[in-house]
């Protein structure tokens, strides 16, 4: 069978019908509440001071009525004030980890994140799915372009038996990206990101290397990091590049697109994932939006016995469905428009970085879509931008019609700083920059 | 639902090493991998690491050849690893691990941390004073030493890895792995066990001394921005 007949990796689990996904939702659920309980001195006490104990949840409706939410800040409050590294959450003995990760750090100082690959489940079986969807099988070879932090990503694809090729998630080893993806022709990339096809621009521009050549045996590039703008769109057609977005699911897990292209799958028999109206305090009032409608991300995990997040708000903005896919998966699909804690509210008008993007990247010399909102609080009265530049432009002109195109799109009149592009990139790890910045 | 049965792949992967600032494309078979976690296990077993003792390890991603066989030795002994970037930008997490937990040892410190560790304001000093073992690469090992510490060396050989089991001791690779040679004072490896990729007086752009101790081969006199 050919790789778009034989689409499932665990065909019997990735088409379960809703209501038996449900069902082992909830018996995942009811068996982590009590485990929970017993071990994590955070969830106790936050359970506790809700009046609420597992033994009186029952079903996935009591879970969603009454288990209050938890999120970094509770987290980070909890190992401040307890001197738990952990914060509060660690339910598993400490001489039974096997790592101890952290993570991004992108909305903070980062946080511990405990593994015990004899015990936790799953995560790496969810990949190994997303993998096989998109056409990678036993004997390919896989890209995979990453940092280490998140621990051996590299081994991801032995799973599907086939052999990583392993770079730095840095513009400096894409010279040594083209040699070797001409010579073992992969089939998958994991990942590239917008300062990766901003170095694969200029090194065509230097190099005039056919890049729709090098990219043509690959059946899918995952895309990560930020949203994909609008001139890095235009290259990945021109290239011809199968790109596939994918995003981290609630710090739960991960999604991905299938090949339908609609909407990242998260898999629900690793975690349970709600969508929430973003302004809800606790389970009291969080209403959960309507199939479709854009709201905050709550995840939790059903299968991580050592670390399990329960009703994690995430503050991830998006949009949620659990209609069955194209590609015939039951599992629900999203789609991220941004960080709830990204938005501005300038005189009253609500902007997001996506917003801004598209007018940024609109300019030749600010092509890269290379910019930061400023400010110190989540209401201000005037837009501030720091933008990245590339070329040795007259600044004063180009800043006036940096503001002059974003006015046009965003509906605000900004004040913009112009910085070399450079300046920006160092800010950021290899694959983005912070999209809001304090000062 | 159980998985697919997925055999191995043909090759563990294929990532690259560096002789002097030219990369060489490096292909590593499973067995290799395992010959150098049993090398690697004799390494931390030496050092005296116990069940649930930490190790951190800083490195880059095409390092892992080297990293991944000592990562899963510490695990074999009953340790815990963590993982941060060789990289200026994230020695934020580096500083954050060194703060918050205890380690028993940290591997692959390089300069590149030192300087984000400075950037940040933080003493790499202060931070590491408390690890009784820090295997240092050469760029780094000489700061260390100036701040008053005793660090280890560590260095890649082309694609064999030379640990030193005490500080001053002079880093040496496995000797039922790799056998040290010398050109014009340049230091040559050949395979000793099957590999995927077979290496015959392989240069490796590191200039040192060799000194048979014990019969042991050790570097010495590291030329300096040998295998950093």
């Amino acid at each position: 069978m050919d790789a778009s007949q034989d689409r499932y990796f665990e065909p019997e689990i990735e088409t379960l019908p809703r209501s038996e996904l449900e069902a082992r939702q909830e018996q995942l659920l009811l068996e982590l509440l009590p485990h929970a309980y017993e071990r994590s001195p955070l969830y106790r006490e936050l359970w506790s001071a809700a009046g609420v104990h597992p033994r009186e949840i029952r079903s996935l409706a009591d879970f969603r009525a009454r288990i209050p939410f938890i999120d970094k800040d509770a987290i980070r409050a909890h190992r401040d004030r307890h001197g738990d590294p952990y914060g509060g959450l660690l339910c598993a003995d400490p001489s039974e980890l096997t790592a101890i990760h952290s993570t991004s750090g992108t909305t903070g100082d980062p946080t511990l994140v405990p593994e015990s690959w004899r015990a936790s489940g799953g995560s790496s079986a969810g990949i190994a799915r997303d993998f096989w969807e998109l056409g990678v099988r036993p004997g390919d070879r896989v890209v995979v372009c990453m940092f280490t932090f998140r621990g051996p990503i590299y081994t991801m694809p032995h799973a599907l038996g086939a052999v990583p090729l392993i770079f730095e998630h840095s513009p400096l080893e894409l010279p040594r990206w083209v040699e070797l993806v001409r010579r073992y022709r992969p089939t998958a990339m994991y990942t590239v990101s917008g300062p990766l096809l901003l170095g694969l621009a200029e090194l065509e521009r230097e190099s005039g290397v056919d890049l729709r050549e090098v990219f043509s045996s690959f059946r899918a590039v995952i895309f990560a990091g930020e949203p994909l703008g609008a001139r890095a769109r235009e290259n990945v057609l021109r290239w011809q590049v199968p790109l596939y977005e994918h995003s981290s699911a609630g710090d739960v897990g991960a999604a991905f697109e299938c090949r339908e292209r609609d909407g990242m799958h998260v898999h629900e028999d690793i975690g349970y994932y709600e969508c929430i109206e973003p302004g809800a305090r606790g389970p009291e009032d969080a209403t959960p939006v309507p199939d479709g409608s854009v709201g905050e991300l709550v995840a939790t995990s059903l299968t991580n016995r050592v670390f399990p997040m329960i009703r994690y708000r995430s503050d991830d903005l998006d949009r949620v469905t659990r209609a069955r896919c194209g590609c015939g998966r039951t599992h629900a699909r999203l789609w991220t428009l941004g960080r709830k804690g990204d938005e501005v509210r300038v005189a009253g008008r609500s902007v997001l970085p996506r917003d801004v993007w598209q007018a940024v990247e609109a300019l030749d010399e600010t092509s890269a879509g290379l910019f930061q909102i400023i400010r110190r609080a989540r209401d201000v009265e005037r837009l501030r931008l720091r933008v990245g530049y590339a070329g040795e432009p007259q600044l004063a002109e180009l800043a006036e019609r940096v503001a002059a195109s974003v006015a046009k799109s965003v509906g605000v009149e900004p004040e913009v700083l112009l910085v070399p592009n450079a300046e920006l990139l160092a800010l950021g790890p290899p694959h983005k920059i912070p999209r809001v910045a304090k000062q | 639902m159980s998985p697919r049965a997925i055999a191995a792949a043909p090759l563990w992967g294929v990532s690259r090493f560096l002789v002097g600032r030219e990369s060489v494309t490096w292909e590593l078979s499973h067995q290799e991998i395992q010959a150098d976690v049993a090398a690697a296990r004799r390494f931390f077993e030496g050092l005296g690491l116990g069940r649930g003792e930490r190790v951190l390890f800083l490195s880059r991603l095409p390092e892992a050849p080297y990293f991944w066989p000592l990562e899963l030795a510490v695990l074999s002994l009953g340790g815990q690893l963590s993982s941060a970037d060789a990289s200026p930008f994230d020695a934020y997490r580096s500083a954050m691990f060194l703060r918050t937990l205890r380690y028993r040892a940290v591997v692959g410190l390089d300069g590149a941390v030192l300087d984000g560790l400075e950037a940040l304001g933080a003493d790499p000093a202060e931070l590491l004073r408390a690890v009784p073992c820090v295997l240092a690469r050469p760029d780094a090992a000489a700061r260390l030493e100036a701040r008053g510490l005793r660090p280890q060396r560590m260095l890649f050989l082309g694609p064999a890895l030379a640990l030193e089991s005490a500080a001053g001791a002079g880093p040496a690779p496995d000797p039922e792995l790799w056998e040290l040679g010398e050109s014009a004072g340049e230091i040559q490896v050949t395979n000793r066990t099957p590999r995927a990729m077979q290496f015959r007086r392989q240069a490796t752009g590191v200039r040192a001394r060799i000194e048979i101790r014990s019969g042991r081969a050790l570097l010495r006199d590291l030329q300096p921005s040998s295998g950093a």
